[in-house]
């Protein structure tokens, strides 16, 4: 089969996976974006919305995908991977248009039933919680900087073997570009290297300074999880640095021998799948906040968490003005999202962009 | 330690926040020299305004309880908080007079009161959780 298709086949059952689980991936504090009692995260109707949801952006996904199959034999692979990339961006779209329904009649739901009413409304914090271990040691990260310098090293030592023509972009029509041999050039793979590492040292600190997120319901299992959920994370981003340090590392090996060229696409699909699969793997296991991880259960009923549903814009897009915090655990969905109030979260958004368009527009 | 806030109580959250941190230390489930989030730590966990927690920290702080330290951070007194002195205790009866007042006026007889106090009183030795 042809490699684009093996990929399409690879890919977007992955993302219909990720995205139609979601709402069993949330905090049992949280239905649809709209914060609820812990107890009643079991209800019947909130299943059935649960359920409904996740059926129905599978199927949309998969006859997507089969769609795409059938466009994908007739096209070039260049051709192809464009609309299959651009495809994914509408496919998340679209399912935000399919989630904003259901956030709507939570919404109704809520303000029908009016659950605070009974219940003392506050916010709890554990003036210990960030002096916990909550994340694994930037030195860690270590692994993955030895191996960009091996990549540099090797470079240097190897530069009189290298082919004095370089295959650098592969354009629509399927033909290859070659670019001449320079420092330049081959100093692309250990850039991007470098700019990895950096880039998952800061994720790695963002996790262990944002916001704790205890329930007053039940705080210590709520804590528990939280550090749980921060340290796997932790962990996983040194894992992924490491195994993109090596598949970088390969691609570069197979501009000083091109006769890796033919390792190299079976190198990169199984990076890719192993990391893939870690990701799904530690995403049900744990949970949004650790929602997932089993703890002793001490549940108050007389309590229930602030209310803080009026800065969630459309229960997805937290703007607090007041928070001084940048980065603070996503609603719906697993991971962190900014706080858009903040101005430096646009400074980030910007600057993201910039390293990433700078490039491509250097390079073309 | 927990800190429980309560957003729709009447009492402004800064002053919630000092009557946590006083209780915490009652308690000793905050003890001498442990350290505190720093304001925008804090600040961030909570998800309010950074004068907010300043304002708390700076009034324990004048009153003995904590110390702010340039490099050390927020920390609790290591020598505890200052005695009580005769303007102390001219203070907390200024403080008192309306309490007691109010509670005369509904009757609340001086037995009850003085139940009240004492079940205070053994609730900080014991140092458990209120509630």
């Amino acid at each position: 089969m042809n490699n684009h298709l093996m990929f399409l086949l690879f890919l977007y059952p992955t993302i219909i996976l990720v995205l139609a689980t979601i709402p069993y991936l949330t905090r049992k504090t949280e239905n649809f974006g709209v914060s609820i009692p812990e107890s009643m995260y079991g209800r019947d109707d909130f299943k059935a919305m649960r359920k409904k949801y996740s059926l129905l952006l599978t199927s949309i996904g998969l006859l997507t995908t089969v769609i795409l199959f059938i466009i994908g034999l007739q096209v070039s692979e260049a051709t192809a991977y464009i609309i299959y990339s651009v495809l994914i961006i509408v496919f998340i779209i679209g399912s935000f248009l399919l989630y904003l329904p259901f956030h709507f009649k939570m919404k109704q739901i809520k303000q029908a039933e009016n659950w605070q009413a009974a219940r003392t409304q506050s916010l709890i914090i554990d003036t210990k919680f960030h002096q916990e271990k909550l994340t694994h040691s930037n030195w860690w990260f270590t692994i993955p900087v030895l191996i960009t310098l091996a990549t540099i090293t090797i470079t240097f030592i190897l530069y009189d073997v290298i082919p004095e023509q370089l295959p650098m972009h592969t354009d629509f029509s399927g033909k290859v570009t070659y670019s001449d041999k320079s420092i330049g050039t081959l100093l692309l793979i250990p850039g991007s290297q470098v700019f990895l590492v950096i880039l998952f040292i800061f994720i790695n600190v963002i996790i262990r300074m944002t916001k704790q997120q205890v329930s007053v319901e039940n705080p210590d299992k709520s804590k528990r999880q939280g550090i749980i959920f921060r340290r796997r994370w932790s962990a996983y981003l040194v894992f992924t640095s490491t195994l993109t340090a090596i598949l970088l590392l390969f691609t570069q090996l197979s501009f000083i021998y091109p006769s890796l060229d033919n390792y190299h696409e079976p190198v990169i699909f199984t990076i890719t799948a192993i990391i893939m699969i870690v990701t799904l793997a530690l995403a049900f296991t744990t949970g949004q906040g650790g929602s997932r991880v089993n703890i002793n259960d001490q549940h108050d009923e007389s309590v229930i968490d602030r209310d803080d549903d009026r800065f969630w814009k459309l229960g997805q897009f937290y703007v607090n003005r007041n928070d001084p915090s940048i980065f603070v655990e996503k609603r719906f969905g697993v991971g962190w999202t900014n706080n858009w109030a903040h101005p430096l979260s646009w400074v980030l958004v910007g600057a993201l962009i910039l390293v990433i368009v700078i490039p491509i527009l250097l390079f073309s | 330690m927990y800190i429980q806030l309560d957003f729709e109580s009447e009492t402004p959250i800064y002053e919630q926040l000092k009557n946590e941190i006083i209780i915490g230390i009652a308690k000793k489930q905050l003890v001498p020299g442990e350290r505190l989030p720093s304001v925008r730590s804090l600040a961030s966990d909570i998800g309010i305004n950074l004068h907010t927690v300043n304002k708390a920290y700076q009034q324990l702080k004048q009153e003995g309880f904590l110390l702010i330290h340039r490099q050390r951070g927020v920390v609790v007194h290591p020598d505890g908080a200052p005695k009580a002195d005769e303007h102390y205790e001219q203070k907390l009866k200024t403080t008192l007079r309306p309490l007691i007042a109010d509670s005369y006026c509904r009757e609340l007889s001086k037995e009850q009161f003085r139940r009240l106090v004492k079940s205070i009183y053994s609730e900080l030795e014991e140092g458990k959780k209120d509630e």
